[in-house]
């Protein structure tokens, strides 16, 4: 199964062009919501490796993703806010960077790829330590069946979850 | 040699002995303005933001400027003279972001109005919202945990541009390493050795290294200062050696020449050190470039053999009596350099004539020098073209003043490499000197901690809101964060409030427990103090600006986006703050010691053409009047011509002016018409020595790369040549003693 998953996410990752603009639509899990809170929007790599995330949805917001900065821009505010990449958050946006320039390489090269069947599908886990585990803060997990990318989730604290849909053009 | 002389030579070398011992030169504002140094901001360098520093790697690849990064680091931690230097964080670090949570009650402390559960459902309602933005992102679910609202309020004000050190642009190819000197006295040769060691770090085909803060650019421009004065002096003493080893053609000539002066600088380092326990650097400055003066007194016994010389030695008393009395006046200035300087100059001069009146020139010694008395020129109606040149030379002066006419003085110049460095670092970093600093004093820091509060809100309620990175925005006092606990309810109280406002929120009820476990938490940490907040790498700077006074404690915080002086100077007053304006009091220290200087020399030259007007009578001998004419004329025709080629005139060019009044003094009672043909001559020989000798001496400085120097040259020499002009212009019955 493992050669099959690794397979398959190749093939997803090939049809990705790189450059080109990946709609998603984002829903974050938390114990306390009664349902959870959704978001939309466009994301893409520009031609220096900035990974952009175009918000339509709930609110106008650009966030670019440097290597070790993000800044956020939102509404008319021309003054960015500019912040660290958490460490929490880095396997997630090394993951999206990577299906939006449509390589592994970098993920290759950075984390530990764990692949393992999952419903009819399969599931690779993006794991930045050795024995982490899959649900700690900051673990990625990436689900698709075939050559179709499904969900991505990341593990947030208090045993929240972030689910991403990513639509491949 | 006689004995006379010997003893004079060994009583100038034992001055000089102990002068040298005894010396201790101090280069500080506060030996300048003294306790006006603090108000108009001169004693920046030791202030937390004087001592500052931004220090950026650029270019070269990732791993040369790694590589050049740390070992800078290395090289800045391990010296003594530096507190402390890092990479600048745009942002805490996830350890600081832990700590600031677990203390979030004590740094912004909900007040009752915040517990409610409308507020807390408010709250809760934002935090939601936020999960989906890239804050949210990074807050994790503690938005969600504190539905107070401190932790976001908390982060908001630590996001506010200005606690971010300077510079809030994201660096491409590009390394930002901020610090701060350790908190004693500025070494400007230290620091700039620092500077170069630096500099040298990544090697000519490395990454680019620049360096800002107010300690590297001092130090950068003294060392240049330094080597220009050094180049210059060089020059200047050069040519007056072979000058005056042509002019006087033997070695006992130029001893003879030299010991007087040498003398007199000891005498007045002395006097200072005696008077003031240690001397300043613009005094010494100034001081010996006046006590120059005194290089004349053994010139003019040499040019007056024989019979002449009791006289001459007289006329040199006269002089110098005349110039000390001028320049004491200095003492009453209230400006502890110049008053330095007015007693070095007395002291100085007076001492030199004393030792000038020891020394027994032999009469073999005949100077080559050129006849002067040939050069008298007749002047019809003399006194009164010279009144005339004078008033129309002070009104040009006015003019000037008054921006009518004249030049701009040339702003000064930055060393190349310093100032290449400040625009790199603006250009790259976005840093700029901080210009405006908002200065609180209190008598101890719980005080000090309100008034920076209250002037934090002041400048955040401006209607172009101020950056700046006082203390009081995120820590405070320690009685108000004691205070604030009586807002907070207790365990039930909050869960049942709590309770009410989950179900407001549209949230789970099952989240309650996180809730109450979190505020529980936040009540139990204990209070924060500077000192703790120092503990934390990511929050120190945040305390830098935080210092104790003789009166107490004072905090000096940069300003940004200052758009509307005046409004924010009166909001900061308002506070009990106040705004100074780096530019302007560094703009203001040369007028301020020019202003201060000219009205006491002023009194100075009245009280001493006074005394010389009186000593001539009393001997029952005339030409004070003309001496005093001639030397007011020269003098305003020398200002003038200054002002109106190169600018409003200032410290450097007064004290310039101030020799040009001593040198006229000296040439006029030598030049005197009041004598025979025979002492005429004496007279213009010696003064033509004497005005050859400083003409060369301040000649070769004319040239000097450093404006400061060429200024003061320029109108040495310029006045010079007013004064001989002046001085040799006669009456018919003077002019036919030249024919």
């Amino acid at each position: 199964m493992p050669a099959t998953a690794t397979a398959a996410l190749e093939q997803a990752m090939a049809r990705i062009v790189p450059g080109s603009r990946l709609a998603y639509r984002e829903e974050v899990h938390h114990p306390a919501l009664l349902s959870p809170e959704v978001a939309e929007g466009v994301l893409w790599v520009e031609g220096d490796g900035t990974l952009v995330r175009a918000q339509s949805w709930p609110r106008a917001e650009r966030t670019a993703i440097g290597t070790r900065f993000l800044s956020v821009q939102r509404g008319e505010d021309p003054v960015p806010n500019l912040v660290p990449i958490p460490a929490v958050l880095r396997p997630m946006v090394e993951m999206l960077r990577a299906l939006a320039s449509g390589s592994l390489a970098g993920l290759r090269a950075a984390y530990r790829l764990k692949f393992g069947a999952e419903g009819g599908g399969w599931r690779v886990a993006l794991l930045p330590e050795d024995g982490m585990s899959e649900t700690e803060p900051g673990a990625v997990r990436l689900f698709g069946c075939g050559a179709e990318l499904q969900l991505l989730s990341v593990a947030t604290g208090g045993d929240g979850e972030r689910r991403l849909r990513v639509v491949l053009p | 040699m006689t004995l006379r002389s010997a003893a004079a030579l060994l009583a100038s070398a034992l001055l000089l002995g102990v002068a040298l011992l005894t010396l201790e030169i101090r280069s500080d504002a506060q030996g300048v303005f003294g306790a006006e140094s603090a108000r108009l901001g001169f004693d920046a360098l030791g202030t937390a933001e004087g001592r500052r520093f931004a220090m950026l790697v650029s270019g070269g690849t990732e791993e040369a400027r790694a590589t050049a990064t740390a070992a800078a680091l290395a090289l800045l931690r391990a010296d003594p003279a530096i507190s402390h230097a890092a990479p600048r964080r745009l942002a805490p670090k996830a350890e600081t972001l832990d700590w600031l949570w677990r203390h979030r009650f004590r740094l912004a402390p909900p007040g009752a109005s915040d517990l409610t559960p409308e507020a807390m459902a408010d709250q809760l309602t934002a935090a939601r919202r936020s999960l989906t933005s890239a804050e949210g992102f990074a807050a994790g679910d503690r938005f969600l945990r504190d539905p107070t609202g401190s932790y976001a309020r908390l982060l908001a004000a630590l996001s506010r541009p200005g606690l971010r050190g300077g510079g809030s642009r994201a660096l491409k190819n590009a390394t930002l390493v901020v610090g701060s000197f350790a908190d004693g006295p500025f070494d400007a040769a230290a620091t700039n050795a620092l500077a170069e060691r630096l500099r040298a770090l990544p090697g000519p085909s490395g990454p680019r290294l620049a360096l800002g803060g107010q300690r590297f650019v001092s130090a950068a421009v003294s060392a240049e200062i330094e080597r220009n004065a050094l180049v210059a002096a060089g020059a200047g003493f050069g040519l007056l050696f072979l000058w005056l080893a042509w002019a006087l053609r033997s070695a006992v000539s130029l001893l003879f020449v030299v010991a007087p002066v040498v003398g007199g600088l000891a005498a007045g380092t002395l006097a200072i050190t005696l008077a003031f326990g240690a001397v300043h650097v613009i005094a010494l400055g100034f001081g010996a470039a006046l006590c120059g003066l005194a290089l004349d007194y053994p010139m003019h016994l040499m040019a007056h053999p024989g019979a002449d010389r009791a006289r001459a030695q007289g006329l040199i008393g006269l002089g110098a009596v005349t110039t000390a009395i001028a320049f004491a006046s200095l003492l009453g200035s209230g400006i502890p350099a110049l008053a330095q300087t007015g007693l070095f100059v007395a002291t100085g001069l007076v001492t030199a004539a004393l030792i000038a009146a020891f020394l027994v020139p032999p009469d073999a010694i005949r100077p080559r020098i050129l006849a002067l008395d040939r050069l008298f020129w007749r002047l019809p109606a003399r006194r009164g073209v010279l009144a005339a040149t004078a008033v129309a030379a002070v009104g040009a002066l006015a003019a000037v003043e008054a921006g009518w006419i004249g030049a701009q003085r040339q702003a000064f110049a930055l060393p190349a490499q310093i100032a290449a460095d400040l625009e790199h670092l603006r250009e790259t970093a976005g840093i700029r000197d901080a210009r405006y600093l908002a200065v609180i004093d209190a008598p101890d820091r719980e005080a000090l901690l309100a008034k920076s509060a209250a002037a934090a809100a002041a400048l955040e309620a401006l209607p172009e809101p101020v950056g700046h990175a006082l203390l009081g925005t995120v820590l405070p006092p320690e009685a108000a964060q004691i205070g604030a606990e009586s807002a907070w309810p207790d365990a039930d109280r909050f869960a049942a409030e709590a309770e009410t406002a989950l179900a407001a929120a549209g949230f789970a009820p099952g989240f309650l427990p996180a809730l109450t476990e979190a505020f529980a938490a936040a009540r139990r940490a204990p209070p924060v103090t500077p000192e703790s907040l120092r503990a934390e790498a990511d929050l120190a700077p945040l305390v830098d600006g935080l210092g104790e006074t003789a009166a107490g404690y004072r905090e000096t915080a940069r300003l940004s986006g200052v758009s509307d002086r005046a409004r924010t100077a009166a909001a900061l007053d308002a506070a009990g703050a106040t705004l100074l304006d780096t530019h302007a009091a560094a703009k203001a220290a040369l007028p301020t010691l020019r202003n201060a200087a000219l009205p006491w020399l002023g009194i100075g030259a009245l009280a001493a053409f006074g005394f010389l007007i009186a000593w001539l009578r009393a001997r029952r001998r005339r030409g004070g009047g003309d001496i005093l004419l001639a030397t007011l004329a020269a003098t305003a025709l020398t200002a003038a011509t200054q002002a109106v080629l190169w600018g409003p005139l200032g410290i450097f060019e007064v004290v310039a002016l101030a020799l040009v009044v001593g040198i006229g003094i000296d040439y006029g009672v030598f030049l005197s018409t009041d004598h025979d043909v025979e002492a005429r001559r004496s007279g213009a020989r010696s003064v033509a020595l004497c005005a050859t000798s400083t003409g060369v001496a301040f000649a070769a400085m004319v040239v000097s790369a450093d404006p400061v120097l060429s200024s003061i040259a320029t109108t040495v020499v310029t006045g010079i040549i007013a004064m001989l002009a002046l001085s040799l212009a006669t009456d018919a019955r003077a002019v036919q003693v030249r024919s």
